[in-house]
C-alpha cells in the first residue's frame, strides 16, 4: 500500500516536473502574468465592464462545456446562472450571512437543483434534452417571478458585494476563475472525464465497457450546475443589480456561442470564446452611437439602429466561424502559433 | 458458466424471443447461428442487461443476472463485443484500450493487460497514439477485441464479428477468437456466417424466428439436412 502511494506520488511529481518544462507551461504562465499585472494600468471601464465579465463568463462557458463533454447540450443554463445569482444575493440579504459564504450556498443550491433536473435529463438525448432544459429554465423564471413577494425578482434589487468593485473584484473573479477552471480541467482529464468522453462518443459502447452511464451523466450535471451557479453569483455582483432578466434565454445561448466560437470540448475554447464575445458585446455599443448619429442625420425617422445592427453583426460573426472554423478559433490560434514557431526555427537554421 | 432458462423478451408489444434456453460451459466455444431478424442481437442485448427479459432466468456462474444493469454485468466478467465495430472514434487507440479496463483497478494491472494485447496485435502498439477512426476496418475490429480483453473477461460474447470484413480478415479474427479461448476465456459466438463459426465452435444452437430450433455438436449441425438446405444451399 505504502509502495503504491510512493509510486503514485512519484508519477505525479514527474508529471509536474515535465509540465513545468513544457512550452504550454510558459504560455500559461505568461498569460497569467499579463492578466495579473496589466489591469492596474487600465481604465476602470475596461477592468469592470470588460475583463471582469470575461472571467465570469469563462467560468460559465466552461461549466456548459463540461456538461457538453458528456454529450449533453443544455439550452437552459441561464436557469442555473439565475439561481446562483438570486439565491446567493437573497441569502446574504435575508439571513445576513457574509456574501462569500452565500455565494457558495447559492452554487450548492444550483447544483442540488441541477441534480434533480439531471435525474430526468440523463434519460434523454440530443434535442429532447435541449427541449427539457429549455423548458425547465422557463419554469424557473416563472417561479421566481410569481414568488416576487419573496424574491423581489421583477423589480430587482442591489446585490451585496464580497469586495469593492473595480480592481479588488477583478482579482477575486480571477481567483475564482482560475480555481474553477483548473478544477473542471482536472475533472475532464481524470477517469471521470474519460467516461464523459466515452458516453459522448458512443453511449452503447460506454455501457459495454462497464460505465454506469446514467451516474456519470448525472455527475456531469451536478458539477456543471455548481459552477454555473458560482458564475451566476459573481455575475449578479458584477452587474450590481440583479433582476429577472438574468434568466433571459440570451444567457442560455451565450455559453453555447462561446464554446462554439472558442472550440467545443477543449479547455481553452470557452475561455477564448468568452473573451471574444464579451469584447464584441462591450465595444459594439460605441459603434452604435456613431451609427446612430450617422443614420439619424440621414433618415431622421430611423432612431435606434444600434442594437439590431449589433445582433446582426454577432450573427454574421457566428456564421463565419461555423462555416470557416467549425472547430472554433482555438485550432486557428494553435496553427498560427506553430507556423510562426516553425518559420522562426527555419530562420535560425539558415 | 452461463445458463439461459426459458427467456422471453419483447420490444413493447412485439415479442422477439420465445422461451429460449441454452447453456455455455467453462472454456467452451459456443456458436449461436441464425438468419437476419432471428433475434440474435436481441438475445445478446438481453444477456447484457440492455433489455430485460419478460420471463425466464439468466444465471452467470450461479448468480441471477437478468435484472442487473449492464455495468454490473460487465463487472462480473461478462463482456460483449457488439456488432458493427463499435469504437470510440475520436479517441486514441490507447484511450480506447484504457476504457476497456474501466472496471479494473490499479494502474499496473492495466499496463500489464495493455502489454498483453499489444503482443497479440503488434500493429496496435505502432498506432497507439492514432485516433481510432483512422484505423482500417480490420484494425478497428482488432482494437475492439483487444479492448474487450483489457478487463480479463470470463465469458466473451461476440456479435457478428465477421460482418463487413474481407474473408481473409474474418479468418484472422476467428483465429484470434480461438487463441483467446485457448487462454481460458469462454466464448459465445453469435453469427450469420455459419460454416466459419461452426468450424471453431464446440457446440452450436440454431435460432430462427426467436426460437431455438436445433442444437448439437458442431460437426453434427454441419451435417444436418435443415442447415444444409437453408443455410448452405446444398
Amino acid at each position: 500500500m505504502n509502495q503504491t502511494l510512493i509510486n503514485s506520488l512519484g508519477s505525479i511529481k514527474r508529471k509536474i516536473v515535465n509540465f513545468s518544462r513544457s512550452q504550454k507551461f510558459y504560455l500559461i504562465l505568461a498569460a497569467m502574468a499579463i492578466v495579473v499585472i496589466l489591469p492596474p494600468f487600465l481604465s476602470n471601464y475596461v477592468v469592470s465592464e470588460v475583463l471582469t465579465p470575461m472571467l465570469i463568463f469563462a467560468i460559465y462557458a466552461s461549466s456548459w462545456n463540461l456538461l457538453a463533454s458528456s454529450g449533453q447540450g443544455s439550452l437552459g443554463h441561464a436557469a442555473f446562472l439565475g439561481i446562483g445569482g438570486f439565491v446567493s444575493a437573497l441569502i446574504a440579504i435575508k439571513l445576513g450571512i457574509p456574501p462569500i459564504i452565500a455565494l457558495f450556498l447559492g452554487s450548492l443550491l444550483s447544483s442540488a437543483i441541477g441534480f434533480l433536473i439531471g435525474l430526468t435529463c440523463v434519460r434523454l438525448k440530443a434535442w429532447f434534452l435541449a427541449m427539457v432544459t429549455f423548458g425547465f429554465s422557463v419554469i424557473i423564471v416563472t417561479i421566481f417571478s410569481e414568488l416576487d413577494d419573496f424574491t423581489g425578482a421583477i423589480m430587482g434589487f442591489p446585490t451585496p458585494l464580497i469586495v469593492d468593485r473595480g480592481l479588488p473584484f477583478y482579482y477575486m473573479s480571477f481567483a475564482f476563475a482560475a480555481i474553477s477552471i483548473l478544477a473542471m480541467y482536472l475533472v475532464m482529464k481524470s477517469k471521470i472525464g474519460l467516461a464523459f468522453k466515452a458516453i459522448h462518443q458512443n453511449e452503447l459502447e460506454a455501457k459495454m465497457v462497464g460505465i454506469n452511464t446514467g451516474k456519470y451523466r448525472l455527475i456531469a450535471f451536478v458539477i456543471s450546475t455548481f459552477f454555473a451557479g458560482l458564475a451566476g453569483g459573481l455575475f449578479a455582483q458584477s452587474i450590481r443589480y440583479i433582476h429577472v432578466s438574468v434568466f433571459d434565454p440570451y444567457y442560455s445561448f451565450l455559453p453555447l456561442m462561446m464554446c462554439v466560437i472558442g472550440g467545443l470540448g477543449t479547455i481553452e475554447g470557452p475561455i477564448i470564446g468568452s473573451a471574444i464575445i464579451v469584447t464584441i458585446d462591450s465595444y459594439l455599443p460605441r459603434i452604435d452611437d456613431a451609427l446612430h448619429g450617422l443614420v439619424g442625420s440621414i433618415f431622421p425617422a430611423v432612431s435606434n439602429v444600434g442594437p439590431p445592427l449589433r445582433t446582426l453583426g454577432l450573427g454574421l460573426f457566428l456564421l463565419v466561424i461555423v462555416i470557416f472554423a467549425p472547430k472554433g478559433v482555438t485550432p486557428l490560434i494553435k496553427k498560427t502559433y506553430n507556423y510562426l514557431r516553425n518559420s522562426l526555427k527555419e530562420e535560425k537554421s539558415k | 458458466m452461463i445458463n439461459v432458462e426459458n427467456v422471453s423478451a419483447s420490444y413493447g408489444m412485439v415479442q422477439i424471443l420465445r422461451d429460449i434456453s441454452f447453456h455455455v460451459e467453462e472454456k467452451e466455444i459456443i456458436s449461436i447461428i441464425g438468419p437476419n431478424g432471428a433475434g440474435k442481437t436481441t438475445l445478446v442485448k438481453t444477456i447484457m442487461g440492455l433489455l430485460h427479459p419478460k420471463s425466464g432466468a439468466i444465471r452467470f456462474r450461479g448468480e441471477n443476472i437478468e435484472k442487473l444493469p449492464p455495468y454490473e454485468i460487465v463487472k462480473k466478467g461478462l463482456i460483449l463485443i457488439p456488432e458493427g465495430r463499435e469504437i470510440f472514434p475520436r479517441m486514441t487507440v490507447e484511450e480506447n484500450l484504457k476504457l476497456g479496463a474501466y472496471t479494473a483497478n490499479g494502474k499496473s494491472t492495466v499496463k500489464e493487460a495493455k502489454e498483453k494485447v499489444y503482443q497479440i496485435f503488434p500493429v496496435l502498439k505502432k498506432k497507439e497514439k492514432a485516433l481510432a477512426q483512422t484505423l482500417s476496418g480490420g484494425e478497428q475490429q482488432m482494437l475492439v477485441i483487444c479492448r474487450s480483453l483489457m478487463s480479463n473477461p470470463k465469458l466473451l460474447i461476440l456479435d457478428e464479428p465477421s460482418l463487413g470484413l474481407a474473408p481473409i480478415i474474418v479468418e484472422k479474427v476467428l483465429d484470434t477468437v480461438r487463441k483467446i479461448n485457448e487462454e481460458g476465456v469462454t466464448i459465445l459466438l453469435v453469427e450469420q456466417n455459419i460454416r466459419d463459426s461452426l468450424d471453431i465452435a464446440d457446440r452450436g444452437y440454431v435460432l430462427e424466428q426467436g426460437k431455438i430450433i436445433l442444437e448439437g455438436k458442431s460437426r453434427e449441425l454441419l451435417c444436418n439436412n435443415h442447415i444444409k438446405e437453408v443455410y448452405m444451399g446444398l
